[in-house]
């Protein structure tokens, strides 16, 4: 069976029983009112928390049955905000991401340089390749630690909120950058904040206390009604090309 | 201007400087003292075509054994920053040298004499390794204790605190233990100020081999080092076996720390003020930082030990005085550019 799935999740925290997948070839954005237990259930499906009952399958295989570097080599994690080595320079950052194929003791091959390149290159990093991450701006920061993210050219890519903090212009790259990894047969699962970003996913999940309240291609799933429930009365739901908006009704 | 340069060639040239520092301290350290002694002299004696007991005796293991410990104290206080992503953690700070010193002073006041300071007293020969090993335990319960008391090392402010309470205590018992023996109070006092003054060729001989041990996983885990920065969760979402990990890169500063301790007593703030300066000049990738940070810590101290052997001639200064008059200074600099940033 392919893909990454969570089943029956319970616990830790607010996770009262949830079921969610995600295929390869897909994009999944995970929507829900803070507090939810988005970011929990991420770190469950990326092996970093184990549940009280219920259980990860990663291509079919329990997850606790991967050894950490097979892990890391299908799985990349991308927390929200987090701590970030100011003093290293954006190579050295992304190259980290090579860690799973490399272990502790191996040397970098072609393989990997061209893995690290094509990250740099699809984030749009690699103009700043060398210089120290603490001297870039907040958008510039978070390519490159997508970019490291992405340097294992992993087969799953999981990501905690990585569009806070951002101008439209790298927005907007980045929405179409998962959209096109997708494509190229990733599969991605974005906690997002934004129900109109999660809009331009090809699938959206919605958790509220630790339930998962509706999952579906986004025009049926960001309803009025739902968006109501969540975020309250004044939610408004037009529908341009076909594609939800949600806006508040002040 | 030197930021200019290409980043590879800007790098070399540190560590070249930095060998060039080294072995500028040691033909000053062996030429100066309370007699200054003439280049010739001192490189016929290096070279072994004269007799000079006081090059061969005296000042050449201090100076190596002074280099050895700085480096230790250097690659300790840059490993504990980079395992508790904290700037500030320090072997001094974090209350591990005082356990090192603490578990010592026992163990010496156990074995019917006082600290290994008297290792130049024949009766102490043979004690520097086992006192290390005990000394390894000390640091080690010492910091695992800041850690607990500060709940975790996240905070910068709780860590130094913590570390600073778990540092008074202990020196607090190291004091008690050596009023015990009041006849000898005055040499325990400057050995637990930090002092080279002891150092002879056993003390060297017990260092390089804690070196040995300690340094090459050290060295090998720069890597290690460079991923937690991004995080435990990060870390661990890239495969590595992070608690066996943090738990070798622990043990192996923590001995490196028992080591300088057990042969020098507590000297304050090489471990956090080496780090800091090479990290401006090489940034935190920490393949570079370490063995840069053991050049550093061992000019560093061998430089400190060379204005403490002159600056008040014919009398000596623990050398342990001298850095943290400058570290001091140089601590309260970095909490008051910190505060700034926040």
């Amino acid at each position: 069976m392919e893909g990454l799935e969570a089943k029956g999740i319970v616990g830790p925290y607010a996770l009262l029983g949830v079921d969610l997948a995600v295929r390869p070839g897909e994009w999944v954005a995970l929507l829900g009112p803070n507090g939810s237990g988005k970011s929990t259930l991420l770190r469950v499906m990326a092996g970093l928390l184990w549940p009280r009952s219920g259980k990860v399958l990663l291509e079919g295989r329990p997850l606790r049955a991967y050894g950490s570097y097979a892990r890391g080599q299908l799985l990349a994690y991308l927390p929200q905000g987090g701590p970030y080595p100011e003093g290293l320079l954006v190579e050295e950052v992304v190259r980290l991401g090579r860690l799973p194929h490399l272990g502790l003791w191996g040397q970098e091959g072609r393989e990997d340089g061209e893995a690290v390149e094509w990250a740099l290159e699809v984030t749009g990093a690699s103009r700043f390749r060398g210089r120290y991450l603490g001297s870039l701006s907040g958008g510039e920061r978070q390519r490159v630690l997508l970019a490291r993210a992405l340097a294992a050219r992993p087969r799953y890519l999981l990501l905690d909120e990585p569009t806070t903090f951002l101008d439209l212009e790298y927005l907007g790259g980045l929405l179409a950058l998962l959209r096109g990894l997708a494509a190229k047969g990733m599969g991605v699962l974005a906690v997002l904040h934004d129900p109109n970003q999660a809009a331009l996913a090809d699938r959206v999940a919605v958790l509220k206390g630790g339930r998962l309240l509706a999952e579906g291609r986004p025009e049926a799933v960001l309803t009025e009604p739902l968006l109501q429930g969540l975020y309250g009365q004044g939610v408004r739901v037009a529908h341009l090309g076909g594609r939800p908006h949600v806006y508040l009704d002040a | 201007m030197i930021q200019a340069l290409p980043l590879a060639f800007r790098r070399s040239l540190v560590f070249l400087w930095l060998l060039f520092l080294l072995l500028l301290a040691l033909v000053l350290g062996v030429a100066l003292g309370a007699v200054n002694l003439p280049p010739g002299e001192v490189l016929q004696a290096l070279l072994g075509l004269k007799e000079n007991p006081i090059v061969t005796e005296m000042r050449l293991p201090r100076v190596l054994g002074g280099m050895l410990v700085g480096a230790a104290l250097g690659v300790a206080g840059a490993s504990f920053q980079g395992l508790f992503r904290n700037p500030l953690a320090d072997p001094y700070l974090m209350g591990s040298a005082a356990g090192a010193a603490f578990a010592v002073t026992l163990l010496a006041s156990l074995l019917g004499g006082l600290s290994p300071a008297f290792a130049q007293h024949a009766i102490f020969q043979g004690l520097p390794l086992s006192a290390t090993l005990f000394g390894f335990l000390g640091a080690l319960s010492a910091t695992l204790l800041t850690l607990v008391l500060a709940g975790g090392a996240a905070r910068t402010g709780e860590l130094v605190l913590a570390g600073v309470v778990v540092g008074s205590v202990l020196t607090g018992a190291t004091t008690y233990l050596m009023l015990q023996d009041a006849d000898r109070v005055r040499a325990v006092f400057a050995y637990t100020l930090g002092n080279l003054a002891f150092l002879g060729w056993p003390g060297v001989r017990v260092l390089v081999l804690f070196f040995l041990l300690a340094l090459p996983p050290l060295l090998l885990l720069g890597r290690v080092l460079n991923a937690l920065q991004l995080g435990e969760e990060v870390a661990k979402s890239l495969g590595l076996p992070l608690e066996g990990l943090k738990l070798l890169l622990l043990l192996a500063a923590s001995l490196l720390v028992a080591a300088a301790v057990a042969q020098a007593g507590i000297i304050g703030f090489v471990g956090l003020i080496t780090p800091h300066l090479l990290r401006r000049l090489l940034g935190e990738d920490y393949r570079l930082l370490l063995p840069a940070s053991a050049l550093g810590g061992a000019a560093l101290l061998a430089l400190a030990d060379l204005l403490a052997r002159t600056l008040t001639r014919p009398a000596e200064l623990p050398v342990g005085v001298v850095t943290t008059l400058l570290g001091g200074p140089f601590f309260l600099y970095l909490m008051w550019r910190r505060r700034g940033r926040a």
